[in-house]
């Protein structure tokens, strides 16, 4: 098992991202890297705890006080192993061996589907272009058994396109 | 009907011309039936929007920002989940995905899978809203250095009156910049095209805002450069000017102290700009909103947030109506006038606007009546999907949206919007595009001569946070 250092305390990467904080959810922009990320409460959390100072299982007591969610230091390395990988953490590779790569479904089996209102989530912002937001066909377009037509169109059979 | 048939069989010309016309039957009937369905999703959309610039009690979260309508209340909405997939294409296409997510954020639609999708788009507008107050600060520090001072003009300007930064989708900064200074100050901006990012619209002055610009902008800026000053420009721009208002750039973070640019700590966007007074604003949208043909929501949220901010309830003595008619002849003047009330009772009929205040102005009858095929012609925009791909494809699309857009051809010609037949206006659009045709003959020949692969595509795309931003960079006119 890989020893806890000095190395692993955390600390947020300050420089290059444009933050926004909205409710219930942080907002991250990478300029260098030009991508975007959402980050749920936990995560926000566990990110804005990252000061280099303070370590996981003290990370872990804070949010156990913020959320009213039962909390350990697993839930905060999984967390930090997130956050790590979409380079919002000052030093890459901060997170031992041991807790990296852990799954959200190995956390529940763990700690009980309590843990699971508390799972940090991280994720990158997409926003829809006009053409993967259509779930059903527009006029014109041919009709396929996987897409309906968008109603109220419906499909012309001779030339298979929703008209 | 078998014995018709076969009487036709004997008349092989007869048979073919009966034929083409029960085709071109089939097609008229087809089109018609699809300007109802488009008119019908528009309908939706008008629906999903209305009123969905207001900061509702019930539903606000954030307090609301500076000079946002308080105390309107946001009407119930009636619309399924299957009605709100069927218009995310057009939602997320004209750059109302935000609004409509703010719209829905606290009805059982917002944990759909259309509510999901506009939750993103929101989010991404949000980080954009402060990307693009970063770029405005520096482009106005550009500009300031040369000693120019210019104005902006909506984007910014209007979307710092919405509750929440991340309602309106961000296009080009449009600045103004006086007459006589223009030449510097496209000089000064010069470095943008080799820094990514950055999409300034510079306008001079004040006088050909809204309208229809060349494809080519450097090809504009370098006529623009030699034209000779207009003393009727210099004056527009002293009178508008003077006018002009100074509000501080980072106001939009009054509200939320916790949202900051953290990259380089220099260049948080702070300072002021200075935008138009509320009457020429005003007029400003309005103009702009017909010039474009009403194509995209957004624009008609701003006019009905703007018209709602200006509280004509309690305060409707001091709206200067002879400003926001603009000056020039009568007969400009009254034109204005036409449009302005023809907008103002767009944004009350189609996204339910509070107009109340204006019940005694000289604008209350035609805000009250519309022209009758108005609110069909722009309903038929906003349920219209628009060709994307890269190829001829757009032109000729182009080309019959121009003809499908009886408001855009009105505005075109500098008609007025009443009553009377739409036919006349269309054809003197088409007409006044004429000299156009031949540029566009060569670029149409161009992209099939010259159609480069897929990679370069993307390639040529801009950098930075421009790429990202790339999807829903609106093109403005």
């Amino acid at each position: 098992m890989e020893r806890i250092t000095r190395e692993h305390f955390p600390r947020m990467r300050k420089r290059g991202l444009v933050i926004d904080d909205v409710p219930d959810e942080v907002l991250v922009y990478d300029l260098d890297r030009q991508t975007a990320h959402c980050l749920n409460r936990t995560a926000a959390l566990v990110w804005r705890s990252c000061d280099g100072k303070t370590s996981a299982p003290e990370i872990a007591r804070r949010l156990k006080g913020a959320l009213d969610a039962p909390c350990n230091e697993e839930l905060v390395w999984m967390a930090l192993d997130q956050l790590d990988r979409l380079h919002l953490l000052e030093q890459s590779g901060s997170v031992p061996a041991q807790f990296s790569r852990l799954s959200r479904r190995q956390l529940i089996r763990n700690f009980g589907l309590a843990a699971a209102v508390a799972l940090p989530v991280v994720t990158s912002i997409v926003a829809p272009t006009a053409v993967q937001a259509a779930t059903c066909q527009p006029s014109g377009n041919p009709c396929v058994p996987s897409k309906l037509c968008c109603s109220p169109l419906g499909c012309d059979v001779p030339n298979g396109k929703c008209f | 009907m078998c014995q018709t048939a076969n009487a036709f069989k004997n008349f092989p010309l007869l048979e073919s011309c009966t034929s083409k016309l029960s085709q071109v039957i089939h097609k008229v009937g087809r089109g018609v039936s699809r300007i109802r369905d488009r008119q019908e999703l528009g309908l939706r959309v008008s629906e999903l929007l209305t009123g969905a610039w207001r900061d509702s009690a019930q539903t606000s979260n954030q307090g609301p920002r500076a000079g946002s309508p308080r105390g309107m209340v946001v009407p119930v909405l009636n619309l399924s989940e299957a009605e709100l997939t069927d218009i995310l294409p057009l939602l997320c296409e004209s750059g109302a995905g935000a609004l409509g997510w703010w719209r829905i954020r606290n009805t059982p639609l917002a944990n759909s899978a259309a509510g999901g999708q506009l939750h993103e788009v929101y989010r991404r507008h949000r980080l954009s809203a402060l990307i693009h107050e970063r770029e405005i600060a520096y482009v106005l520090s550009l500009l300031r250095a040369e000693g120019i001072e210019p104005v902006l003009v909506k984007g910014w300007a209007i979307a710092r009156l919405y509750p929440d930064a991340g309602l309106r989708p961000y296009g080009d900064i449009d600045l103004c910049v006086r007459p006589d200074q223009f030449a510097q100050a496209s000089a000064a901006l010069e470095c943008l095209e080799e820094i990514d990012g950055h999409q300034v619209d510079l306008h001079c002055g004040f006088t050909r805002i809204g309208q229809t610009k060349p494809q080519d902008s450097r090809w504009e800026i370098r006529r623009l450069r030699r034209v000779r000053i207009n003393q009727d420009d210099m004056d527009v721009w002293d009178e508008l000017f003077d006018r002009s208002q100074v509000v501080p750039l980072a106001e939009s973070k009054v509200q939320s102290p916790k949202s900051k640019v953290m990259s380089e700590p220099g260049a948080v966007a702070t300072g002021f700009v200075r935008i138009l007074c509320d009457e020429d604003h005003l007029r400003l949208l309005s103009l702009h909103l017909l010039r474009s043909g009403a194509r995209r929501p957004p624009w008609l949220c701003d006019v009905g947030l703007l018209v709602e901010s200006l509280n004509f309830a309690s305060r409707a003595k001091d709206f200067r109506w002879d400003v926001c008619r603009g000056q020039g002849s009568d007969r400009t003047a009254n034109r204005n006038l036409n449009w302005i009330a023809t907008t103002i009772g767009l944004a009350h009929h189609l996204l339910g606007a509070d107009v109340s205040g204006i019940a005694n102005t000289i604008l209350a009858e035609r805000v009250r009546n519309l022209p009758h095929w108005l609110m069909p012609a722009v309903l038929s925009q906003w349920g219209g999907r628009r060709v994307q791909s890269p190829t001829s494809m757009t032109s000729l699309s182009s080309l019959y949206s121009r003809w499908d857009n009886p408001v855009r051809a009105t505005a075109a010609v500098g008609g007025q919007f009443n009553n009377w037949p739409r036919l006349p206006y269309r054809v003197a659009e088409l007409v006044t595009r004429l000299p156009e045709v031949p540029r566009q003959l060569v670029s149409l020949v161009e992209q099939f001569a010259v159609r480069p692969p897929p990679s370069e595509v993307r390639s040529g795309s801009p950098a930075g946070p421009a790429r990202w931003l790339t999807d829903f960079r609106l093109t403005e006119e």
